[in-house]
């Protein structure tokens, strides 16, 4: 009798602490389903980065007859990504009322985003098509860095307007948030390189393409080596997670490899291969990076 | 039911045991047992004396602010160590009245967390966060027609990641602002640091 009494005692006080429990984790969950749909958001577009940039040397690649069946397979795969995405994105945002809050300068940039792409996407089937089409290509060289500035300016705005008036939230909200906007950049900057590689090749704009590609070396040393130590300027605090800093060695091996061939003036062809060989194994590494620091927060 | 009998188990579970060797939690204790995401979980220390943290809590300079070394007391607040919390685990397996709230943001508890505890964002008890309301009813006040009564709340032991978070002390001044009473307060200042230090069970 005593011992029934007992345990009906602790299981009706465990019910209801089950209750509360459970309710608060609800509650939380909601929360949590809107910050995943914030980074969902941001994931995308920084995948879109990276694809603009991956599209433009794809598309000098094909201009270049160079394996042009592979590529114009990818280019036309990842400009339909890119198309049923982007659509998606502002259709999404259009109905997020926050997001029109923004002012008109962000809502002309929309617009400006979402035209400059169907152009570019109608360029980039016919380069697919046409790997002589120099007018396409013209169009795909001088427009995908509009497209990028459009998109980087969406990504600053969308952040301005989630970040708060200097509270100790949005302080250590900013610092979990500085890594996962720029872990993500080393991929995009890759493919950057080889793009402007690619222009100097065709005698492209070649003085400003040099530049360029020595600003993006730069860059990309140095954001390499802030995941690492840390860059006050950058606001990444380094790391000293053994797993990350695992995997990034990984990446800094490959880039040690890339690096000399980024700087070469003229490649022999298996050199080229290299490159684009280890070019796409960068990404692929770079990305389970990406995945694992989205996973374990770094701080 | 079955979150019940799990709980039914760990009261039988978690009567303390003498071990004579080995890296135990206290002289008479090597583990104790809780409950989290509807699991048993056994915490206990890591068993291999050579073990070395290889996560970021390894680290010892963080940029301040944010991340600054917090003061030992917060008001009238009792700052508890590891052995209290153990003591509060064991109330939480048994009493409806207790809760383990991390109050970090999701990120932070998503990587690892005190087992038997629930993230409750100290961002949600922020100074005109629209979820203060739901949060204080669930945590036993009762709204009254001016302010509220909390005479009937649980009794919170909060933490963050430890001295040199303010996470944990930022929500534990929001609801002592919005009149939760002090002694319904636990802090565990120590925080995920000196646990994962300690090598004790994360999940």
């Amino acid at each position: 009798m005593k011992l029934s009494m007992i345990v009906t005692l602790l299981l009706s006080s465990s019910l209801l602490f089950s209750n509360s429990f459970e309710e608060l984790e609800s509650l939380v969950d909601e929360v949590k389903v809107k910050e995943e749909k914030h980074k969902k958001f941001l994931k995308d577009i920084f995948k879109k980065r990276m694809q603009i940039q991956l599209m433009a040397r794809d598309a000098l690649l094909i201009s270049l007859d160079f394996e042009k069946e592979k590529y114009s397979k990818e280019l036309l795969e990842n400009a339909q990504g890119f198309d049923s995405k982007l659509d998606g994105l502002i259709q999404k945002e259009d109905k997020n009322k926050k997001i029109l809050k923004f002012t008109a300068t962000y809502q002309k940039r929309i617009t400006r985003l979402s035209d400059t792409w169907k152009e570019f996407y109608q360029n980039i089937k016919k380069i697919s098509k046409n790997s002589s089409d120099s007018q396409a290509l013209e169009y795909i060289v001088q427009n995908n860095v509009l497209l990028l500035t459009d998109i980087d300016f969406i990504l600053r705005k969308y952040n301005e307007f989630n970040k708060g008036e200097g509270s100790l939230a949005e302080a250590i909200k900013e610092k979990e948030h500085m890594l996962f906007l720029q872990i993500g950049l080393p991929r995009a900057y890759v493919q950057k390189i080889i793009k402007e590689k690619l222009l100097i090749s065709k005698e492209i704009d070649v003085i400003e393409n040099r530049e360029n590609l020595d600003i993006t070396i730069k860059l990309e040393d140095k954001l390499l080596k802030a995941f690492r130590m840390g860059n006050k300027t950058l606001g990444l605090q380094g790391t000293s997670d053994l797993k990350f800093l695992e995997k990034l060695s990984i990446i800094d091996k490959i880039w040690k490899e890339l690096k000399p061939l980024f700087k070469k003036e003229i490649l022999t062809e298996k050199e080229f291969y290299f490159m684009l060989e280890k070019s796409d194994i960068f990404v692929v590494k770079h990305t389970e990076l990406v995945e694992f620091s989205n996973q374990n927060i770094d701080n | 039911m079955k979150k019940n009998l799990l709980q039914a188990i760990i009261f039988l579970l978690s009567t303390p045991l003498l071990y004579a060797e080995g890296v135990n939690i206290t002289k008479d204790i090597k583990q104790i047992t809780t409950i989290h995401k509807g699991k048993v979980v056994t915490i206990k220390r890591n068993q291999d004396p050579k073990h070395r943290l290889s996560n970021n809590f390894t680290k010892t300079s963080r940029e301040c602010p944010p991340f600054c070394i917090q003061p030992m007391h917060i008001g009238k607040v009792k700052t508890v160590g590891e052995l209290e919390l153990f003591e509060f685990l064991k109330d939480l397996n048994n009493e409806s009245k207790t809760l383990l709230l991390d109050v970090r943001t999701i990120e932070w508890y998503k990587s690892n967390t005190i087992p038997g505890s629930i993230n409750l964002p100290f961002t949600m008890l922020e100074k005109g966060s629209k979820y203060i309301d739901k949060i204080l009813k669930i945590l036993g006040a009762d709204k009254l027609t001016k302010g509220w009564d909390f005479s009937n709340v649980q009794i919170l032991m909060i933490y963050s990641n430890g001295v040199w978070d303010a996470q944990a002390a930022a929500a534990i001044e929001s609801l002592v602002e919005l009149g939760y009473p002090e002694d319904k307060i636990l802090y565990y200042r120590g925080g995920m640091q000196n646990w994962q230090n300690l090598g004790l069970t994360v999940k």
